[in-house]
């Protein structure tokens, strides 16, 4: 029973943390407005929502049924690198495209968050 | 002579504490009426406030003389700009006139030069660690002040206490939820300064905050909190003077509406200084209403 209990401490139990953090882990890399042009292409998206992990409005739009749409792209914004990150997976969220502004919402004038963006609009802003 | 002296550095505490600031961040830590948001870099702040109701309280909390103005009116201008997500620098420059009986007397005030860190962002998923931010911030002692006065019959050129300040502390918010609630602990060191005659030494100054409120994003917030001021004995030419500590104890509300298709924020602040109930010493009793504008434009 002794060894039963060492051995889930130390074995069993950074195992199911690895393997709960391995599944809930998103990646919301660093992405150019070229970059979020080409994912738009090549993805289709419908929506881009602007997120940070300090924004407490964020909250309702992070946990809305709809964000587990695979057609909206998250956009962490006004944050530090790998903050999103974090907070998408304490929240136990699993986003398919999350991406770190790096220039966007300069180009294109976001200048608070929460913002949804539909997509036919931000592209006809873009131009 | 000894009177003197005690109403000398009842006023100077008075004047020193005179504008009551509501809150901050909120947060309320600061002097400084201007927060920038991690979204914000370039933000000003335009404020017009009005203090009256001036009593002096001496070492013993009774009321004391007042020659001073009846009315103190405030205007704000401060800029702020962000230097990366997690810091901001402010200015503050106020611009005062004093009024009585008709007479009035207008000045420059002492200018604020501010700066936040904040140590710890705060998190939606971890709605109960609060957000820390550092604070440090100078005065700079420009306006005249009592030492300087051309008109001691009515002070009404005295527009501050004479000496610069340089003030660290820090400011705890829980901001997160509707609910909010924070404290803030700030330490003021002051210069000291050689007047004729003289070699002043104002006391160290501690300023502690609580506060609570009730907000939500879309529309605002309104929050009402508690300042506790103290400051140590004043020295003159190196010796202690007796019973010149003081302490001040005020109740501020304020409420913030947001003006979301301009970024902009409207606030209203309402303060008592010298609270009765607590104990009050060598300082002043007021009540002050401001009025605000604030508007991020970058």
């Amino acid at each position: 029973m002794k060894k039963f209990f060492i051995y889930s401490l130390f074995v069993l139990y950074p195992c199911v943390f690895v393997f709960h953090t391995a599944l809930a882990a998103n990646s919301c890399p660093a992405a150019t407005p070229a970059q979020l042009n080409e994912l738009i292409a090549n993805a289709k998206p419908r929506k881009l929502i602007f997120f940070s992990s300090w924004c407490s409005d964020c909250l309702v739009h992070l946990n809305a049924p709809e964000t587990r749409d695979d057609s909206i792209v998250f956009i962490a914004s006004f944050d530090k690198p790998g903050r999103a990150e974090k907070t998408l997976d304490k929240l136990g969220l699993q986003v398919k495209h999350c991406l770190y502004d790096n220039g966007i919402t300069k180009l294109y004038g976001i200048k608070k968050v929460p913002t949804e963006v539909d997509l036919p609009s931000f592209q006809n802003v873009t131009r | 002579m000894n009177f003197f002296v005690r109403f000398f550095v009842s006023f100077i505490s008075f004047v020193h504490a005179i504008q009551a600031l509501g809150c901050a961040s909120c947060g309320s830590g600061g002097d400084d009426p201007l927060i920038l948001y991690p979204n914000e870099s370039f933000k000003y702040y335009l404020g017009v406030s009005r203090a009256g109701g001036f009593k002096t309280l001496d070492p013993s909390g009774k009321s004391g003389i007042d020659g001073g103005p009846q009315f103190k009116d405030t205007y704000h201008l401060s800029v702020g700009k962000s230097i990366n997500e997690s810091a901001f620098v402010t200015f503050l420059l106020p611009y005062l006139s004093n009024r009585k009986n008709g007479e009035y007397k207008t000045s420059t005030g002492d200018p604020i030069f501010s700066l936040r860190w904040t140590a710890l962002m705060p998190n939606i998923a971890e709605p109960l660690v609060p957000q820390v931010q550092l604070l440090f911030s100078y005065k700079y002692a420009l306006a005249r002040s009592l030492y300087d006065s051309q008109y001691p019959r009515n002070l009404l050129d005295v527009f501050g206490n004479g000496f610069s300040e340089t003030r660290i502390g820090l400011d705890v918010f829980w901001g997160m939820r509707e609910w909010k609630y924070g404290f803030a602990h700030t330490l003021q060191m002051p210069t000291a300064r050689y007047f004729p005659g003289a070699h002043v030494e104002l006391g160290l100054g501690m300023r502690s905050t609580v506060l609570v409120g009730f907000g939500q994003t879309q529309w605002g917030k309104v929050l009402m909190g508690l300042n506790r001021e103290q400051r140590d004995q004043t020295r003159t030419n190196g010796e202690l003077v007796s019973q010149s500590e003081s302490f001040n104890y005020s109740l501020f509300t304020t409420a913030d509406w947001i003006v979301a298709p301009l970024d902009a924020m409207i606030r209203a602040t309402v303060s008592r200084r010298g609270l009765e109930g607590f104990h009050n010493q060598n300082t002043g009793q007021s009540v002050s209403v401001t009025l605000a504008w604030m508007q991020a434009l970058q």
